[in-house]
Order: structure tokens, then sequence, then C-alpha cells
């Protein structure tokens, strides 16, 4: 810390000494962690799955879920939504989940482009000139294709780490966002994920870009209720496998 | 240094340039409540805003006590605040974040210039953030020949009008789609847009990635900073932010020193709690956390990140009876539920913030050709405070400001005076009594169907604006003393 900052937190603390009655440090986060974090339960009705409830949130704000019942279903509607959006150009993570669908050869027929920048082009996002050429050519890419660490079923989001193997342009840049999520990484509120995330962090480095996703990206200034794809992705669908999903879903958030 | 558009600089209500220095409040608003396009915007935009907000915190259920868990959030926060932001600077800088302090909006003017000169920065995209409005960031960068190119669509339109933003979290309220379709022409090559929001999204998009890709510095605020991790949150539906955080290879982000949260855990209440009472949302589109710059390996991200703690006038609030007013978490629920706010417009404040918090804001800071008297610009009805996500008794706050601030004016003179005898007469039943026949007596001959228009001596500064009620033939007290007896 530069000298001028603990200078000037000095300063703060004086100023925060002679305030009278001034509750110990703790004491009143203590006391609001007693008021339970609780939203109305007509949001996520008693007995609605995780899954369906996921789908309530998101698709008033234009978010599409398809619910597949293994993951045999996932190549034909990955096929067939690619075909939809018109894409020539794909992009994919390489995470050891879409490495396994082996979707090359799978949407062979298709005759798509794959572009997945190896991790050695990394070195190209040092120049200001080179970097531009790089995030120019994935400018091109139509459809995104990623996957997520958590989802959460009370607000339709999707909790995601980037690193290396997972760039978050993938997920920013082109119009169409595939997100391929197994309903057991389901949970059910914000907080769940939240503290799930601190502990998976436990004792790790966080993540330089982490983000929670709901949805496609809007814009409510030009018209409340029309406009998708502001500057992110327009179309966003969650492919959402639903083996392995808990057969007895929680009750709403609490 | 200065571009005609900051408010009340020759700026008229609706921020056109051109008007003589500032204008009083009450003139402001007399003119934004003539123009029935503006009214008809902000009537449809707050009503809507603000049904959706009861529905997310319905009022007397157990949702409504949250707003008791995030008050106390954001006062454990304040009341230690040197201890939180300490740990939050440690933090932030162990992942490589560049932390600044600006104890000034020339300060903070200095600081972003320098990075920019640094590394030799030709253009910036920017983010919406309220911080760099206060420090009037983009007129500085571009005095210096800088182009920056605001990227939330309705920060773009008010920069292409070359108008200050009206509303905290929709700057563009007071725009009609005809006027944004003239307004975004440049974006289609000065092609002439049809008025269909449709087809203005499509051309803002294209032009904007087109300097989302070409940036040098991505400038961006940061909705608040997490003492316990050294993150920062920002919170967009758009994802400009992140595509200012994410493509540039230099982000700058400015948040002010009070945006702080204690811990990890208590996120989820005040980013819920943001987003509900802005936008009737469970939760906004992107969310972006940053814990610094790009990694090896890493495909994205800036390489150098920098976070500018802006103090401006804030620290001296510490410890005093205002700094409750460092409690706001910048949702703009009370600009949207306050009845002046709904009929004024923001440009009527002349200042960076506007609504019942700017009323509170803008004169501890001293940032407002009128900012004196936007305290008395309020009827203190309350809405304010029952809307706000953190309990910021507003209503309380600007009684404590006009003790500080009276008004100019007969009334304002007499006020004080008026007060006391008022307080004499309650404590005498029976002088209270006569007090109240004589006032009867006095406003009832004045009075057209049961208003005063304009009242008698110092009275008639205060109904200059206001109907006074005649007080009724039959006061509280008599009747009350005849229900009593009738139940007896």
């Amino acid at each position: 810390m530069k000298p001028e900052l603990r200078h000037y937190l000095a300063e703060l603390r004086s100023a925060l000494d002679r305030q009278p009655g001034r509750p110990p440090l703790g004491q009143q986060l203590r006391r609001a962690e007693e008021i339970p974090l609780v939203w109305p339960s007509v949001e996520f009705p008693p007995g609605r799955s995780m899954a369906e409830q996921f789908e309530a949130a998101i698709a008033p704000w234009g978010g599409v879920v398809h619910h597949l019942a293994s993951a045999a279903d996932l190549l034909p509607t990955l096929a067939r939504l690619i075909q939809e959006a018109g894409a020539r150009r794909v992009s994919r993570w390489r995470t050891p989940r879409l490495d396994a669908l082996h979707l090359e050869e799978g949407l062979a027929p298709l005759g798509l482009e794959w572009v997945m920048p190896s991790l050695e082009r990394a070195g190209e996002l040092d120049d200001v000139e080179a970097r531009r050429r790089f995030f120019l050519e994935m400018e091109g890419i139509e459809v995104g294709l990623t996957d997520c660490d958590v989802a959460v079923a009370h607000t339709g989001t999707l909790v995601v780490r980037h690193d290396p193997s997972r760039p978050a342009f993938t997920n920013l840049l082109p119009w169409t966002n595939l997100i391929v999520v197994n309903a057991s990484q389901l949970v059910p509120t914000l907080a769940d994920a939240v503290a799930g995330l601190a502990r998976d962090q436990a004792g790790e480095p966080w993540p330089s870009n982490l983000i929670f996703n709901t949805g496609p990206s809007r814009s409510g200034d030009i018209d409340l209720t029309v406009g998708q794809g502001a500057a992110g992705p327009g179309s966003w669908h969650v492919l959402l496998v639903r083996d392995g999903e808990p057969a007895l879903a929680p009750g709403g958030p609490t | 240094m200065k571009a005609p558009r900051r408010p009340g600089t020759g700026a008229d209500a609706r921020g056109r340039p051109g008007g003589d220095g500032p204008e009083p409040f009450e003139a402001a608003a007399a003119r934004a409540l003539a123009d029935p396009t503006l009214q008809g915007r902000l009537r449809d935009v707050l009503g809507r805003l603000q049904r959706s907000r009861r529905r997310m915190i319905p009022p007397h259920t157990a949702t409504d006590d949250v707003r008791e868990r995030a008050r106390l959030i954001r006062a454990e926060v304040i009341a230690h605040l040197d201890r939180y932001l300490g740990d939050f600077v440690d933090k932030a800088e162990a992942h490589g974040i560049r932390v600044h302090l600006a104890r000034t909006a020339a300060d903070a003017r200095r600081i972003v210039l320098e990075i920019a000169r640094r590394q030799g920065v030709r253009r910036v995209v920017k983010g919406k953030s309220m911080v760099s409005e206060e420090c009037e960031i983009r007129e500085a960068l571009e005095a210096e020949g800088i182009e920056v190119t605001e990227t939330d669509l309705g920060e773009l339109l008010v920069q292409l009008a070359r108008q200050p933003p009206s509303h905290l979290i929709a700057p563009a309220i007071h725009m009609t789609h005809a006027r944004m379709a003239e307004v975004l022409a440049p974006t289609a090559d000065g092609a002439a847009l049809p008025p269909d929001p449709k087809v203005l999204m499509t051309a803002s998009r294209r032009w904007l990635r087109r300097r989302f890709l070409q940036a040098d510095l991505g400038l961006t605020g940061a909705n608040f900073g997490v003492a316990e991790t050294g993150g920062f949150f920002i919170v967009t539906n758009e994802g400009n932010g992140r595509c200012c955080g994410t493509l540039p290879r230099v982000h700058v982000a400015m948040m002010g020193i009070e945006r702080v949260l204690p811990t990890w855990a208590s996120v989820p209440t005040i980013l819920q709690s943001l987003v509900r009472s802005a936008t009737g949302q469970r939760l906004s589109v992107y969310v972006s956390v940053f814990h610094g710059p790009r990694r090896p390996g890493e495909l994205h991200g800036p390489d150098d990140q920098h976070l500018i703690l802006v103090d401006n006038g804030r620290s001296g609030l510490l410890g005093g009876e205002f700094a409750e007013a460092l409690h706001c978490i910048r949702c703009g629920a009370c600009l949207n539920a306050c009845p002046i706010y709904e009929r004024a417009g923001g440009h009527a404040y002349q200042a960076v913030y506007g609504g019942p918090i700017g009323k509170v804001v803008t004169p501890l800071y001293g940032r407002s050709p009128i900012a004196e008297e936007l305290p008395h610009a309020s009827s203190l009805c309350g809405a304010c405070r029952e809307a706000c996500p953190v309990k910021i008794d507003i209503p309380a706050l600007l009684i404590r400001l006009r003790h500080q601030h009276p008004l100019p004016g007969p009334m304002g003179r007499a006020e004080p005076s008026l007060v006391r005898l008022a307080g004499g007469a309650m404590a005498r039943p029976r002088l209270y009594r006569w007090a109240t026949r004589l006032a009867r007596w006095t406003l009832a001959r004045r009075a057209l169907a049961g208003w005063v228009q304009r009242g008698p001596g110092p009275l008639a500064d205060w109904t200059r604006n206001r109907d006074l009620p005649v007080p009724d033939r039959r006061p509280f007290r008599d009747r009350w003393r005849e229900r009593r007896r009738g139940r007896s």
C-alpha cells in the first residue's frame, strides 16, 4: 500500500473514532446475519423442480432453456441450434465436459469452421495492435459454445469462472451463446452459489474474471421492453441435461 | 477544459445548451412541467420501475425485512470504513490491481490522464459511472484529444445529444424514440434511422463493437468492492461493462471510497437489493467480478488494471450527522418513488446526483449552483425512505440540511420564529385552541373551495408553490372529545 493511502486511512480512522456510541467492529454484521435473506415465495413456488424454476426465471428475460433427457441429446440439439443461427464459424471452450462431446467429429456434416485459439496465442494480447487483430478475428465468430460452474435456479443465473481454457470472449462476442449445463449443477439461490464459490476458492487465488450471467445482453434504455444484444450475445440458449437431477426438489429460496 | 454540458453552466432544464447560468429549481421544474413529452416519459418509465420494485420487495413482508439486513451491512462498513477499505486495498493489490487514491475530482482527472499518457492511449471506451460524471473524466480526456465513447446505450444517447444524464440508471429517460433515432444517426454513417427500437439497437451495437475492439483503454465504474477478497463488481444488463473490462489492454475502474462490502457472504444481500430496487430484476444480466489483470495463458482481460478510489468530499461525512448518506448503493429507487422527481425530471436538479439522495449529497459536497436550494425542493412525504433498500432516512437528513441552509426570502427568515411560536402554543392547550380558531378565521377569508392560494404575511412566500388547506370547522380535538363522549 502506498504511504499516501496509509496516511489517508489513518485520517479516516481518527474521524470515525470521534463518533460517539459507534458499535464495535463486526457487531452490525452479526445482527444482519440474523435476519433471513428471503424473497417473495411466488418467485420459487414450493414443489417446482430446480430445472423448471431455472427456466421460469430466465424465460421472461429472453433466455431459452432446452430440457434434454440425457447427454446423448446434446449433439442433435446443438446441430439444430447452430443451423438455426446460420453459423459458419463456431468457437467452443476446451473443457473436459465439452471435449468429451467430440463435437468436431459429430458436427462434421455441418462443415463448420472451429475457432479455438490455443493458449500459446495469449502472448498476442500483450501488444496493442496484435490484441486488436486477435479480437477482430474472434469478432467474426457467430456461435460461442460454453459451459458453467454453477447454475442458480431462483434467478436463472449461470456462474462462470474464466481461465485459460475458458476465454471470456467466447460468451461475449458472438451473437449466439449456447451453454451446456447439467441439472446436477443447479443450486436453489444466489446465496447458495456465492457460498459454494467461497468454499471452492478456499486457499485458491480468485479468478481474474468471474461472471454471474443471467440471460442475453439487453438494454432498457431505448425501450423498457424490447432490446436484446446491446453489447453481448442477443441469443442465449441453455442446454439443460437433466440426468443426475436430484429427485426431490428443494422448496423455495430461504 | 469545460465542455458546455455540465448542468447549471448554460444548459436549460433538459440540458440543452443556451441558458444563462444557474436557474432556480422552481423555474427549471416549472419548465419540465410544461413539457408534455417529458411528463409522459417520466410517468411511464418511473411508474413501471416503481411497480416492479414493489413486486420485488413487497412492503410489510419478510422480504421487506431484508432492507434492515442490507442497512446493517452498509452501516457496519461505514462505521469502520478505515478498516474495511484498508483490507480491500491490501487484497486488491495482492491480485495485481493498482489502487490509487483521488482526494478530489481534480486528482481523479490527473490520475486517469497520467495512465492514459503513459500507455499512449488514443481511444477510450467508457462504461456508465456516476463517479466519473462527478469527476468530469470524459471532458478531461476529450480535452487531451482522446476519443471517449460512452458504451452504455443510455449514456451514449445523452453523449451524442450533448446532454447530461437525467437518471441514475436510466440516463436517457427524457428522450422519445424519434429523438433517439435522430441522435443515433451518426452511428449509421448519418443515414436516417426509423424510430424503431430494434433498428436503433442494431445500429448502435454494430457501431459500439468497432469501438470496443479499437479501444486502448476501458474506463468503468465499480458498483462495489469486497474487503474480504479484494475483488470489485461491475453490474450491467448490456454487457458493456464486461466489454470495457475484458477487451482493451488497460482497464481503469473508479469507485467511491464508501462502496465497500465487508465480506463475500454479504454480496447476495446487497447485490440483489441493488438490482431489485433499480430495475425490478432478480439479477442483472452481467455481474462481472474482477480480481486483477490477465494471468498467464489467459485470452481475455487487461494487462494493466487500475482502481481509483474517489473521496471528493465523502470522508468529510464520516462520523458526522450525515454519515448515513454514505450507505447509499445508487440504485435510483428513491428517484423513481419521488413525486417531485417524477414531475421535475433529473435535469431540474442541475447536479450529477438528482432526486432525493441527490438533494442530500449535492449540498453536502457543494456541487451545484443551486445546491442550497435543493433540500427545500421536497415535500418530506417519505416515499424515498420507504423505497430505499438500505433504509436511509432521507427526510430526516433533508430537515437537518434545511437547518444549515435556511431558505432565502421572508419565509426562510420567519420560519424559526414561526416554529417557536407554534411550539409555544402547542404546549398550552387553551392558547392552542384559541390560536387554531384564529388561524381558521384568518385563512377561511382567503380560501377558495377550502384552499388558500396566497397566505398572509410571510406565509405568502410559502404558498407561492403550495396551497394551504383551511383547518376544518371541527378540529380533531373536538371530534375526539365527542367520540369519547359517545362511547361512555
